[in-house]
């Protein structure tokens, strides 16, 4: 006898086990918590990284993105708006309220019920709640959050905030794109009407980018109009717009484009990618199975020249790049059934693991 | 045709038949232009087929629910990247496989008991008393053991395949195959189980 009795048990049970119904309303909601989820690990992750950057970093480093540096701006040049909020704390979503975490690990509760942490701006923490309304939560130097403030009303649509946090994005009616600055809310413009399948995936200063479809990209701004189409069979899929460069990611590829609408750099290999915030650099991951070499690379955005990053070798997939300035940046995974996170700079050449979650407890807003 | 290689003669020639198996290729009188299934598509068409491997990874029926769904919401947030879709089964199986291995960690490792709660022994279930006996001790094997034998046996894996899936080398598949028959021969003496490692 060989191992057919193994096989043809294990045929026995299952053939035997009912098959339930495929439970759709379940399957859907279990899909709407997971991406709350990722979107909840991501600043989850992205604190225990402040936090061991922060510790090691005398006399204070600057963290743009999710660990800006979020003193605020000169009252000059923000008509006095600005607020008093705290270097590097990261607001995350916890069943179904905000929390700001702070580098000394001190957690700061917030009776302010949101979905989606939007951004971390100079002046606070910009959430959308249940009702898609945009609110503003000041975040005070100690990490203790303040009264929310509205910035957009109820069911706005495409909501999108520069990389710099000073300007938010968003589709007014009759298909308008309204550009406001944060500190006050005042107008910088309006644009449109645009298409009805544009959607807005990227806002700096007076410009935005938005995604035709899955075919083509449009820069929209004081000069009026420009497509931007990549490369055949590298529809975008993913696309990000910082200091006058765009980025278009297909499901393997990243093509870059200038203001005027022309091509950059094209066949840049990476199935998750990110652009630096000043637009200087893409960083780009893959696994190798497109052609490009396995692990982190980043590219030139202008050239495509890549800067090989070491110390990280490739072989678990990374799921999130996130940049946190011109030079530093994120790139967080998962291994095994846990996440990882790695921490990277374009001058050192080099990555460094931060964080590592093995039992991926992370995952569970509750813990 | 099973594991067609999916040359371009083959895609414009043979239409992917989803409610059976992926690697299913049904030869048309006309040339069919294949287009990738949705997600939707996908986990419709296999459902029924994963349920059945979740239930040997899991041991019971609630849990394979659960595993399965949430392997399902795990494949569906990486669909897009997902390259090859006739090959998205593997996907949903390495993902069940990790996520019962985690599962089972969280609980405290537990150590398979004498008596095991009754609706997880299958007795409810239809089948020979001796397979029963024998799946009661494959189901008290540790969940990457298990999932060895599953991916092995039931999923007709090969053991490079299987390693694949698991992530793990070959080595190590027939190590766990060898320990896991071990177990069983030891729990059983009277069945007679030899290895067959292809």
């Amino acid at each position: 006898m060989t191992d057919t009795r193994i096989r043809d048990t294990l045929h026995d049970v299952a053939d035997a086990a009912p098959v339930p119904h495929l439970d759709r309303v379940g399957f859907e909601r279990r899909l709407r918590d997971a991406r709350r989820r990722r979107t909840t690990v991501r600043g989850v992750v992205a604190a225990a990284a402040a936090s061991v950057l922060v510790a090691g970093a005398a006399g204070g480093v600057r963290l743009a993105g999710e660990l800006r540096d979020t003193a605020p701006p000169p009252a000059s040049e923000t008509g006095g708006a600005a607020k008093a909020t705290p270097v590097q704390t990261v607001p995350v979503i916890v069943d179904g309220r905000l929390l700001v975490l702070t580098p000394d690990g001190a957690e700061h509760r917030s009776d302010v019920r949101a979905e989606e942490v939007l951004a971390m701006t100079p002046y606070g923490a910009l959430v959308a709640n249940e009702r898609s309304e945009v609110l503003l939560v000041p975040v005070g130097r100690d990490g203790r959050p303040g009264e929310p403030e509205t910035v957009l009303p109820a069911l706005s649509d495409g909501v999108t905030v520069s990389p710099d946090g000073e300007e938010i994005a968003y589709l007014a009616p009759r298909h308008e794109v309204r550009i406001i600055r944060v500190a006050d809310r005042s107008p910088v413009t309006t644009i449109g009407p645009v298409d009805m399948r544009e959607r807005i995936v990227g806002v700096d200063g007076d410009t935005v980018l938005t995604m035709l479809g899955n075919s083509a990209l449009r820069l929209r701004g004081p000069d009026g109009v420009r497509t931007l189409r990549p490369p055949a069979g590298q529809a975008p899929q993913d696309a990000s717009l910082a200091g006058s460069v765009v980025r278009s990611a297909s499901a393997t590829t990243v093509t870059t484009f200038d203001a005027d609408g022309h091509q950059l750099a094209t066949g840049i290999a990476g199935t998750v990618s990110g652009l630096s915030t000043d637009g200087r650099w893409v960083a780009a991951a893959s696994d190798g199975a497109e052609g490009g070499r396995r692990g982190i690379t980043v590219y030139d955005a202008a050239t495509g020249r890549p800067q090989r990053m070491a110390g990280y070798a490739g072989g678990e997939s990374i799921d999130v790049i996130s940049w946190l300035d011109h030079d530093r940046f994120l790139a967080g995974g998962l291994r095994g059934g846990g996440s990882f996170l790695l921490d990277c700079s374009v001058a050192q050449g080099a990555c460094t693991e931060r964080y590592a979650d093995p039992d991926d407890t992370i995952y569970s807003p509750t813990r | 045709m099973r594991g067609a290689s999916g040359s371009v003669t083959s895609l414009s020639t043979f239409v992917v038949v989803w409610g059976s198996s992926p690697f299913v290729m049904t030869p048309v009188k006309e040339v069919v232009q294949v287009s990738e299934p949705t997600f939707s598509e996908f986990m419709a068409a296999r459902w029924a087929p994963l349920y059945r491997t979740a239930y040997l990874l899991a041991g019971n029926a609630h849990e394979a629910e659960e595993l399965l769904q949430n392997a399902m919401v795990k494949t569906c947030l990486r669909w897009d990247k997902i390259r090859d879709k006739q090959a998205a089964d593997s996907y949903v199986r390495t993902t069940m496989a990790n996520l019962a291995t985690r599962l089972w960690r969280r609980r405290g490792r537990e150590l398979p008991s004498d008596t095991l709660p009754e609706d997880a022994t299958g007795a409810g279930l239809d089948v020979r008393a001796d397979h029963l006996a024998l799946w009661e001790q494959i189901r008290a094997l540790p969940p990457r053991m298990r999932a060895t034998l599953v991916l092995r046996f039931f999923d007709d894996l090969t053991v490079a395949d299987t390693a694949r899936e698991l992530g793990c080398s070959v080595g190590a598949v027939k190590s766990q195959t060898h320990h896991a028959l071990r177990r069983l021969r030891a729990a059983l003496p009277d069945l007679e189980i030899q290895e067959d490692l292809r």
